[in-house]
């Protein structure tokens, strides 16, 4: 008991006395603490220079890692940029082709679809259109181009695209005339596709006089094609003593390579 | 405790108090500076044999409490007090509750 209460008074004292302690320092705290940074401010100077140097040399490689987050940002900003610009572009192409059509007319003549070229098979005289059963599109109408020039026809419609046959196609035949100055002298013939992108003109007998640049155009005979569609002009003629008709090779109008628009005709409203 | 203990000790911790003083403030983590005094008196008191407060774990968090008020704005004492209580509590639930073998 008597041991307790030495120990109570003991760590009593130890308290009070470290509470005097705490006391004198915070009286003294001012010179204390000058004394201690003088005593360690020539190591903090040390430690100092090497920290900075040490978190200048860490911050290039953070400035570098963000300088390349930076470059890429930028990059791929720069990306949507000339995406834009080459959407832009494709807009004004779109815009100064369908200027062109109504320039000419087409939209008088003809309820049009205007439909991009999605897909070129020049090998098999074929392309693939934008537009297709949902837009309207029907087998066997027309295509045109904006200058009112016959590409071919719907050959398969699907519900958002369209199958083109050009007038290259192996299997298009159509009902053609070659124009004449007089109405009268027209000669009729059948506008054969020859596969890559070739076409002949048949059926038209060697008494009949034909020359070269002669234009041909479409006829109202077969109820596919509207009448006095431009299609092409002639190449060459050939005459055998063979054949009853004239052999007859056809330039047409327009590139396929450079065509990337074009109008599928619905209906025709002036005929 | 021997006397020679105790000087390395001292040594040790106003090394450490002037590594995070002058080194360490320029590798902030979001403003964030890990407290080596606390840390190591922390482990100092968890790992000691001696399970009194009157040791070189007792010893370090006065003298790590003093080096640290030295450099706080707060009133002096305030860490000594802190770095005691934590000795204190670490050396109190070790010796009742757990048992380490050395």
């Amino acid at each position: 008991m008597k041991k307790k209460k030495k120990n109570i008074f003991r760590n009593l004292i130890i308290v009070l006395v470290f509470i005097g302690i705490l006391f004198l320092l915070n009286l003294y705290q001012k010179e204390i603490k000058s004394f201690s940074y003088n005593l360690f401010l020539p190591i903090q100077k040390v430690f100092w220079k090497i920290g900075d140097s040490a978190s200048d040399f860490f911050n290039v490689f953070i400035k570098i890692k963000s300088a390349a987050e930076e470059i890429n940002k930028l990059k791929s900003e720069n990306k949507k940029l000339l995406y834009e610009i080459s959407d832009l572009r494709e807009v004004k192409k779109q815009n100064e082709f369908l200027r062109k059509a109504l320039n000419i007319g087409l939209n008088k003549d003809f309820d049009i679809l205007f439909a991009n070229i999605v897909a070129k098979d020049i090998n098999s005289d074929s392309i693939l259109i934008d537009k297709g059963e949902v837009d309207g599109v029907l087998k066997d109408m027309p295509v045109l181009t904006e200058e009112k020039i016959l590409v071919g026809k719907v050959e398969e419609v699907y519900k958002n695209s369209s199958k083109i046959m050009l007038i290259s196609n192996k299997k298009s035949e159509i009902d053609v005339k070659i124009q004449k100055e007089e109405n009268n002298n027209d000669i009729f013939g059948i506008l054969k596709g020859e596969g890559n992108f070739k076409i002949i003109l048949d059926l038209i007998p060697n008494e009949k006089e034909v020359f070269k640049d002669d234009k041909i155009i479409t006829t109202s005979l077969g109820g596919i094609f509207p009448p006095n569609i431009l299609i092409g002009k002639i190449k060459e003629v050939k005459k055998s003593d063979v054949s009853s008709f004239q052999y007859i090779e056809v330039d047409p109008y327009f590139d396929i390579k450079d065509i990337e628009s074009l109008f599928v005709v619905k209906n025709i409203l002036n005929h | 405790m021997n006397f020679k203990k105790i000087l390395i000790l001292i040594f040790f911790l106003y090394i450490l108090i002037i590594f995070q003083t002058s080194f360490l403030v320029h590798f902030d983590i979001l403003g964030f500076i890990p407290n080596f005094i606390i840390i190591f008196i922390a482990l100092l008191s968890l790992f000691e044999k001696n399970k009194k407060f009157l040791s070189l774990s007792g010893l370090s968090s006065i003298v790590g409490g003093f080096f640290l008020d030295l450099f706080s704005f707060r009133l002096f004492g305030f860490y000594i007090l802190i770095l005691s209580l934590i000795t204190i509590f670490i050396k109190k639930i070790i010796k009742n509750y757990v048992e380490i073998s050395f």
